[in-house]
């Protein structure tokens, strides 16, 4: 059955996300984003997962803010002298973004949650610092965990 | 007996303060008093089992994760509370410490779990499960 999103826009994303828990059902994604920050070289891989919640919402449709206002966010936290957000209506009064695949929406994460400095012209560099996969591509145990690398001959 | 049933209180002086009669004559903020983000992670597979205003978590290493917010919070002052459990050694105490204040942001924070008792402390491990929730103020 198709739930339809309400109109949103100007709906505090608090709101909106209640309104998300309620109806729709999470997600859970076999999608994994493995990267590594080009800053610290001796750190292992970092995997991040999106929260199926949360993919809900984004292949939902009409509830999520343009990732464009977090990194305004992102920009006003940087500041020396920030004590706390001002602009909190870009969450709340932007249009949201239209549906998303599932593919969409990990590029949209990528964007929101990972350091910029990662995934911008990530395939330009020499090391390759950014992946998806499948959750069955990462090793099946921790053991070696602090040992993690992206195998740079399987992306080149 | 009265039910109440209603989709929406405000408040009338200030829309979005709203108090409760508490113990005696205290009153009690209702926004205050919730909780604005939780997320239950399960470390030992990395997956998160269930969550409210959760956007992703992050495995940074061993015994070392990330969780980050939809709704961005209004500044790094709110209150983080975490529960970890493990199935391993229960003559340890085990606890949710952050890593450093400069993963602690509107919009993200990082934790590492840590087992210690009377003779050690240990951080090298990958616990089932890291249950964090918080309170503070959205943005």
């Amino acid at each position: 059955m198709t739930i339809e999103t309400p109109e949103f826009q100007g709906t505090h994303l608090w709101e909106r996300l209640h309104w998300a828990k309620e109806k729709l059902e999470p997600i859970q994604s076999d999608y994994r984003v493995v990267w590594e920050d080009p800053n610290e070289p001796d750190e292992p891989a970092k995997v991040t997962i999106p929260d199926p919640n949360w993919l809900a919402c984004a292949m939902q449709g009409g509830i999520l803010p343009p990732v464009q206002s977090y990194w305004e966010l992102k920009k006003d936290e940087a500041q020396p002298d920030f004590k706390k957000h001002t602009r909190g209506y870009l969450l709340h009064n932007t249009q949201p973004v239209d549906k998303m695949t599932e593919e969409e929406a990990i590029e949209y994460l990528i964007m929101k949650d990972i350091p910029e400095h990662v995934w911008k012209d990530y395939d330009k560099s020499n090391r390759k610092r950014l992946v998806i996969c499948k959750k069955q591509n990462l090793p099946g145990h921790r053991t070696w965990r602090n040992s993690w690398k992206i195998n740079q001959e399987l992306v080149a | 007996m009265s039910t109440l049933v209603i989709d929406t209180i405000q408040g009338k002086t200030t829309a979005g303060s709203v108090n409760v009669r508490g113990e005696g004559s205290n009153n009690t903020n209702l926004q205050q008093g919730l909780v604005k983000h939780w997320c239950n992670l399960q470390a030992d597979g990395f997956s998160i089992n269930d969550s409210f205003n959760n956007a992703s978590c992050t495995d940074y290493a061993q015994c070392n994760y990330a969780y980050t917010y939809t709704n961005a919070f209004a500044n790094n002052d709110y209150c983080p509370a975490g529960f970890v459990r493990d199935g391993g050694d229960v003559n340890y105490v085990k606890v949710m410490q952050s890593i450093d204040g400069s993963n602690f942001s509107t919009t993200t924070i990082t934790v590492r779990p840590a087992a210690s008792n009377a003779s050690s402390f240990t951080t090298a491990f990958d616990p089932a499960q890291c249950c964090l929730s918080i309170t503070g103020d959205l943005a």
